[in-house]
């Protein structure tokens, strides 16, 4: 009965011997083979490094060794997050065969602590999306309800925890991308401070906005995950030189109480489903009743102009990021070429989907001479102002506190005939990015049609510990994250 | 908003091409995001600095020292490599 247990259950029995890693791994391979044929979360596996990997810390802890926390734990990671020697597709015809040459230094930092990578998840291609429907190869479906998307970037790292095959995963999260499937696979998913955790290694979308970060069914695993994988990084130059708190630790010593939490009306009102600021609303209540938050409903009036302004800067930059792919060093080359422009027009256009071809377009259009002012230079101007208001904010509130998403899970290709109408599902995430803000979503509520629905939590820059704390709190009072959804075996 | 031309332009700037039959579904899009652009006309930005990145930190510097990476396996990732050189299609005509 292991695919039901928090990491940290699985960690303890681990230590106390009733388990060996062996054994869980290969428990999260049965899950995966009964499963992923009709679920999809995963790109690539890897059995036999994973499995190695196990049999070594079985050893080292028959042998009387001391091991970390959550040696011995699997995990997924997003398909654009190298790994030495195994595929990072990012699902994109652009990276189908390319061979990590190097190990992200979050990868490093799980094996540091005998964490094991099983596989490679699915995402939207270069992580452009909200629903893995952008990704080349296939969508990923919700666990809960297979004729809805898992959401995106991440869907593919939401989805397999979700559907409880193995514990823990990362994702990458630059407009929401780890929240928006957090909340609609029903699972905690969480976007550091941006600067807290290194990118090195990350395939690059918007490098203002990127972080990785982790997800997990309970707060207390996503607390101790995010503690292996924090801190300062020389092979990132934006990795920010602070201390790493134990955030599993600090979780049950509240620094204060009640928390003050500001709700911003205009992410409560007509853009969102009723059911979802409803849920928000019980969620806030319960915390209120219990004497752990006071809350109040503030204007945030920037709010408005978050989405206008991302699909103005992450276009942007991902236009730069991505020239990086040309057909002369790695990627897709096109056959039969002819002039070195021919090149690398045919292998960009061949390698590259639309929506990745879409922004990329608006990106360089943004840059380009004659409307640099007029749409990037306002965009950038805004994120100031954007900025000064949560600083303000914050000067008041501990939390800010909003629903995940305007609505549950959609239904596949719903969005399919107008893209733009997807880009509003950010509406609530984008603004951490924006102001680069720790943000987790956890689950509260589900829908009339039984769709999880989630809780975000937006935190002080580098204050992870304040939204997990609450968070904490609440799976304490609540047990939206010990559902699982129906069809998931033990 | 995006016309045909403007979308040639950037075609050319950004070393992609759009089949004739395809603008459309890539213009409505981006001219919806940029339509969005003008709930920006709120904001008085005159005096606003603009917000790059909100890394507070300074660049970080260190001594010009070659550090070795290990084997980067580049061979593997090339699509087309000759006497350890990338090879592409002829820049200058014979």
């Amino acid at each position: 009965m292991t695919a039901f247990k928090s990491a940290l259950e699985l960690s303890a029995l681990l230590q106390s011997g009733d388990l060996k890693s062996t054994e869980l791994v290969q428990s999260c391979f049965s899950q995966i083979r009964e499963q992923d044929s009709h679920l999809k979360a995963y790109v690539s596996l890897m059995e036999d490094a994973a499995l190695d990997q196990a049999d070594e810390i079985d050893k080292k802890r028959a042998n009387g060794e001391r091991l970390p926390l959550l040696a011995g734990i699997p995990i997924a990671i997003k398909d654009n997050i190298n790994i030495t020697g195994t595929r990072t597709t990012c699902s994109s015809k652009m990276l189908e065969n390319y061979v990590s040459p190097y190990n992200a230094t979050v990868i490093s930092k799980l094996h540091s602590q005998g964490l094991i990578p099983i596989g490679k998840t699915n995402m939207d291609e270069f992580a452009m999306g909200s629903s893995t429907e952008n990704s080349a190869f296939f969508t990923t479906l919700n666990p809960w309800n297979k004729a809805c998307i898992p959401g995106g970037s991440s869907g593919g790292s939401a989805a397999t925890v979700s559907a409880r095959q193995v514990p823990l995963s990362l994702g990458s999260d630059t407009g929401g991308s780890i929240r928006q499937p957090a909340s609609f696979c029903g699972i905690v998913g969480l976007k550091p401070t941006y600067g807290r955790v290194s990118r090195f290694g990350l395939v690059a979308f918007a490098s203002s906005l990127d972080q990785i970060g982790p997800f997990a069914t309970t707060v207390e695993d996503t607390a101790a995950l995010l503690t292996v994988i924090c801190g300062k990084d020389e092979l990132d130059s934006t990795s920010a030189p602070v201390s790493t708190p134990d955030f599993l630790t600090s979780l049950k010593t509240p620094s204060k109480r009640p928390f003050h939490v500001g709700v911003p009306r205009e992410l409560m009102g007509k853009e969102m489903s009723p059911e979802v600021v409803q849920s928000t609303r019980q969620a806030l209540n319960l915390l209120k009743e219990k004497g752990i938050i006071t809350w109040e409903e503030i204007d945030l009036k920037s709010l408005d102009t978050c989405v206008a302004i991302y699909y103005i800067i992450a276009p942007a930059e991902c236009s730069a990021n991505l020239s990086r792919f040309d057909g002369v060093r790695y990627g897709h080359r096109a056959k039969g070429t002819d002039s070195l422009r021919d090149m690398y027009i045919r292998s960009r256009t061949e390698g590259f989907g639309e929506e990745v071809k879409r922004r990329i377009i608006l990106g360089t259009y943004a840059l380009s001479s004659g409307y640099y002012d007029a749409y990037y230079l306002k965009a950038q101007k805004m994120r100031t102002i954007i900025r000064q208001e949560f600083n303000d904010a914050f000067k008041r509130f501990d939390v800010i506190a909003t629903p995940s998403t305007p609505t549950p899970a959609f239904k596949l290709t719903e969005h399919a005939s107008n893209p733009t109408t997807m880009y509003v599902s950010d509406i609530a995430t984008i603004a951490a990015n924006m102001t680069g803000l720790p943000a987790m979503s956890i689950p509260c509520g589900f829908s009339e049609s039984g769709l999880p629905l989630g809780l975000q939590l937006i935190g002080k820059a580098f204050d992870e510990e304040t939204i997990l704390q609450l968070g904490y709190q609440f799976q304490s009072l609540t047990d939206y994250h010990q559902q699982v959804p129906k069809g998931v075996c033990s | 908003m995006l016309t045909n031309d403007d979308l040639d332009k950037v075609l050319r700037l950004a070393h992609l091409a759009v089949e004739d039959s395809e603008k459309a579904q890539y213009l409505a899009p981006m001219n919806d995001v940029l339509k969005r652009m003008k709930k920006l006309d709120d904001f008085d930005l005159s005096a606003v600095e603009p917000t790059a990145t909100v890394y507070e930190g300074e660049t970080p510097m260190r001594e010009d020292i070659v550090v070795d990476f290990g084997d980067l396996t580049i061979e593997a990732n090339a699509p087309d490599i000759e006497d350890n050189c990338f090879s592409v299609p002829k820049i200058i005509a014979t």
